[in-house]
């Protein structure tokens, strides 16, 4: 018979056999040649590490105790695998878009990627899964030691099911943590599970076969053998059976293992419509034999044999080496596989929901870089899948051997069926939200380990033998296999009940109570209208999730304008009418870039990579992240702003000093004319009174002529400070005007008047046209009168010629009356014409005669106080002087330039 | 845009009926495989030599298996590569 060597030489053979096709896989897959990897088959092949020891042994000893029950846990899945194209589809094709990479992460992906739902989910997942994995352990050493002991050998369970346990680790390191893949797929894993499950299938099929036909005649012989052809004589329906099939088609969904491979996994939305029919026929006949193997088995073997182990032991009792040894790699198959894609899909858990979270917050600087994130996840996943097989293997030698591992399978779906309201809830439900889905998978979480799992263990220091009977501190309501006096005939039942009832009541009812963040909002929307993104070429509402999230990012660091117009060409690069583009890596790279120059690139990498893998960082992290880039380049802009704003205000300060600078220079040359003015009259007045003083042989007539000088030069002097003072109170506009209605001709003529006797020494002919000069104007008669002194003086005094004349006219338009003072002297040169305006300006220093030059300047001001003006008109000969006046109001108006 | 319409709208409801069947077919297995429906067949009966449950459990499970395989052929066929109802 087979040795214990032998038996070891078997499983490193066939270990090493899966090893080579796992590497030649990946060979495959990394130079792009997928080939039949990618066909559908290989894919539904994999499904079946839904098959594990459990069920490759314990569901024909489930057959022999409970007769046609065990078949609920292939209903179940095959169920959910009908409900492919509006269920399973949906989830591949949200996995997919959101990039998710477990059950636990979808859910806090759709519940607005909440970290402390994807640790309790994480959390439920590992405490559900350990004992699973300590059962195939058990399932592993229990089937080692039945075919050692029939060659009469010893192999103790602790011993071998640490061997295995370290073997499993190690493949399942080796395959699947090698690298963080973008889509976490394992194409090696996969393709050795989809042998195995080949392995398992045959060896089923084969002592199924044999049985039937081998020992005995066909079926109806076989199940003619037992009375009622074995099956127990009672109703089939009833709680038990549809709480059975209702677990096991949500662990089809629920279970690390199997969101892993039917999600994850999946390389190709098509699959499924394969997987859809083939994966229930692989089902259909995995379970065909199930029942006859069991009737042969109560048949042929001793009443004390282990209905868990009729698979081995059935051939072997009939003297079938080679049929029992293919039982053993079937069952070796079915064990291994589940723990290897349970390890790593759980790994994939701790390390990106517990161990990088946690990494993070301890290293705050350090998501600059991705390296590092990425050593720490490869780092955390070897180690989560270490401490995996570690929980594993001390449970399984803890409670080894215990009769509560039979229904470990059973509990660790009830465990994982917590999930589900909160799953399906948020593919297909809009308003669920993170507390709905927080409180309904704690309180379900709660709930199963309290009726379930604490039960399990029977009489221990986790809960009392006395517990179970009276409840905790006798409170009899709260018995955990009774809760609320409720007695079920089946503790599974019972807890499945509460458990879930509970679990979907809070999360529906908190969900409706409370409302969800922004984020929840719109993951939700991602999530529940999945079907309306874009596929392939698609053309409605294209709205994935990952290249909306990468256009936020790029909006936030970039500003909406830049960030639009790259959308916009990437979508038109990739043939879209409209719309965000697709994610794909040409975009990503692209976004990277264009981060770089405003980030640097390290943070750019490490921003754009972490929400392309997603899951990591969340995307508020990222926000945040991006919104204190976003506002460092917020404040250097503002610190250009502020820095040209500053050089505005300098240059109108520099023109502001320079207007100064002229005024003051103004001042310094009025100050200097005016001393110098005031100077010629003083020197004068001083001379002849040192004169006087100091001659006394002067005659009377000189006496007489040099006090006249002194005394017209002193009125002169007076007359001067008179002006100065006129000037400087009519420029600071402190001048008091006596406006009343004033007739042209009248102040005409009472200048005329004034000026007499000054235009009749110089026998200068005065004329006055009388045209207009009825016009009544508001103004100040007696400054306008000596305004007209000042320009008749001027033109007497300037207009110097043989035959002097001065016309005085008026002018009348609709708004103003204009005084017009001609004389046909030498005129004003254009140039100069302005100038005349200006204080102490004179155009010839030799025909001023004792006027100080302030007659003009004090006659423009005057004009333009009593709101007209004072202006030199274009003559053709001589100077013309237009005085303008506002014909209603004494305020300014546009003054006629001629 | 000058097609005839009856023919795609025809179609269409041919896919829409499709679509319809592929979320019967779970009901009808709910129906059939889990509900009281079992009940009839449990006990003491045969079908073709076989206790009528085991018998009546594989023949409807073959039988949901086989329509499935039909209608995802032909909501996924050769010819209709676009998966979903876009």
């Amino acid at each position: 018979m087979l040795s214990l060597n032998a038996l070891v030489f078997v499983c490193l053979g066939y270990t090493v056999c899966l090893f080579l096709i796992a590497f030649i896989a990946e060979q495959r897959a990394s130079r792009g040649r997928r080939g039949w990897l990618g066909s559908p088959l290989v894919y539904t092949l994999s499904l079946s590490v839904y098959c594990t020891g459990w069920t490759f042994y314990g569901a024909v000893g489930s057959a022999a105790r409970n007769g046609l029950e065990f078949v609920t846990i292939y209903l179940g899945p095959s169920l959910v695998m009908f409900c492919w194209w509006f269920l399973l589809r949906k989830l591949v094709r949200i996995g997919r878009a959101e990039r998710i990479t477990s059950v636990a992460d979808l859910l806090s992906s759709r519940y607005g990627k909440s970290g402390s739902l994807a640790v309790v989910v994480t959390l439920l997942s590992v405490i559900a899964s350990t004992p699973y994995i300590a059962l195939q352990l058990q399932s592993l050493s229990l089937s080692v030691a039945v075919l050692a002991s029939e060659g009469g050998q010893q192999a103790p369970p602790a011993m071998t099911g640490f061997w295995f346990a370290v073997g499993l680790g190690l493949f399942a390191i080796l395959f699947g943590t090698r690298s963080i893949d973008a889509n976490e797929k394992h194409v090696g894993v996969v393709s050795a599970i989809a042998v195995e499950a080949v392995v398992k299938l045959l060896a089923l099929l084969a002592i199924g076969v044999f049985v039937v036909w081998g020992l005995t005649n066909g079926p109806a012989e076989l199940f003619a053998a037992l009375p009622g052809g074995g099956l127990p004589d009672t109703d089939i329906f009833g709680p038990r059976w549809v709480t059975l099939t209702f677990l096991s088609a949500s662990a089809i969904i629920c279970l690390p293992r199997m969101f892993q491979v039917l999600v994850v996994e999946n390389t190709d939305e098509r699959h499924l419509a394969t997987a859809a029919w083939a994966f229930p026929t692989y089902l259909l006949l995995i379970s065909l034999f199930v029942l006859p193997i069991a009737i042969a088995g109560r048949a042929f073997l001793p009443d004390g044999a282990n209905p868990d182990l009729y698979v081995l032991t059935l051939p072997l009792s009939q003297g079938q080496p080679w049929l029992t040894l293919l039982a053993f790699l079937g069952g070796f198959s079915a064990a291994t596989s589940m723990v290897i894609v349970s390890a790593i899909a759980l790994s994939t858990m701790i390390s990106n929901h517990i161990i990088v979270p946690i990494w993070l917050r301890l290293n705050p600087h350090r998501t600059q870089t991705s390296g590092d994130v990425r050593s720490v996840v490869l780092t955390g996943r070897r180690a989560s899948i270490a401490l995996i097989l570690g929980l594993g293997y001390l449970y399984f030698v803890l409670t080894g051997g215990s009769a509560a591992l039979a229904s470990i399978g059973l509990i660790a779906f009830a465990g994982v069926a917590q999930v589900l309201p909160s799953l399906i809830g948020g593919i297909y439900w809009r308003g669920a939200n993170r507390a709905g889905a927080l409180t309904g998978v704690g309180v379900g979480f709660v709930l199963w380990v309290y009726t379930l799992l604490l039960p399990s263990f029977g009489d221990s220091f986790l809960m009392s033998s006395s517990v179970l009977v009276d409840g905790p501190f006798g409170l009899s309501a709260l018995r955990p296999q009774a809760l609320f006096g409720l007695s079920a005939p089946d503790p599974l039942v019972h807890s499945i009940f509460w458990s879930l009832s509970l679990n979907t009541l809070l999360f529906v009812s908190v969900s409706l109570l409370t409302s969800p963040r922004l984020l929840e909002r719109v993951q939700a929307a991602q999530f529940v209208d999945t079907y309306r993104q874009p596929q392939d070429g698609g053309m409605i509402l294209p709205r994935s999730a990952t290249s909306e999230d990468l256009f936020t990012l790029a909006q936030r660091i970039l500003g909406t304008p830049t960030a639009h117009t790259m959308f916009t060409d990437a979508a038109r690069a990739q043939g879209k009418a409209s719309g965000l583009p697709a994610a794909d890596d040409a975009l990503i790279a692209r976004i990277e870039r264009e981060l770089t120059g405003s980030v640097g690139a390290a943070s750019a990498h490490a921003m754009v990579s972490q929400i392309t893998r997603g899951g990591q960082i969340s995307v508020e992290e990222l926000l945040r992240m991006a919104d204190e880039a976003a506002q460092i380049v917020e404040y250097s802009q503002e610190l250009e702003r502020k820095s040209g704003e500053l050089a505005e205000t300098a240059e109108q300060l520099r023109g502001a000093n320079a207007r100064l600078q002229a005024l003051s220079d103004q001042k310094d040359a009025f100050l200097s004319q005016v001393s110098h003015e005031l100077r010629t009259p003083m020197t004068s007045i001083r001379s002849f009174a040192e004169i006087l003083r100091e001659r006394a042989d002067l005659d009377k007539a000189d006496i007489a002529r040099f006090v006249g000088i002194i005394h017209e030069e002193s009125q002169r002097l007076t007359r001067l400070l008179d002006e100065i003072l006129d000037l400087s109170f009519l420029e600071s506009g402190r001048a008091q005007l006596t406006i009343t209605k004033v007739r042209l001709g009248a102040v005409v003529d009472s200048a005329v008047t004034s000026t007499e006797g000054l235009h009749q020494a110089a026998k200068v002919t005065l004329s006055v046209d009388r045209k207009h000069m009825d016009m009544v104007v508001p103004a100040d008669f007696d400054r306008l009168a000596q305004v007209l002194i000042n320009l008749i003086s001027n033109a007497v005094k300037y207009g110097a010629t043989a035959a002097p004349e001065i016309q005085i006219s008026a002018e009348v338009s609709r708004h103003a009356a204009t005084l017009v003072v001609r004389d046909n002297g030498p005129g004003i040169p254009p140039e100069a014409r302005e100038q005349v305006f200006e204080k102490f300006s004179r155009l010839s220093e030799t025909t001023l005669a004792g006027s100080a030059g302030l007659g003009l300047p004090i006659s423009r001001e005057i004009m333009r106080a009593l709101g007209g003006d004072l202006a030199i008109g274009a003559a053709d000969t001589g100077a013309e002087f237009r005085v303008t006046l506002n014909r209603t109001t004494a305020k300014p108006v546009q003054a006629a330039a001629e | 845009m000058s097609r005839p319409p009856p023919d795609l709208a025809e179609r269409a409801m041919h896919r829409r009926k499709r679509e319809d069947a592929a979320l019967a077919v779970p009901i009808l297995g709910i129906v059939l495989l889990a509900s009281p429906v079992l009940n009839i067949f449990a006990g003491v009966q045969t079908l073709f030599g076989l206790p009528a449950a085991y018998a009546w459990v594989f023949l409807i499970w073959a039988g949901l298996t086989l329509l499935t395989r039909d209608l995802a052929r032909r909501l996924i066929g050769p010819a209709d590569r676009g998966l979903g109802p876009e």
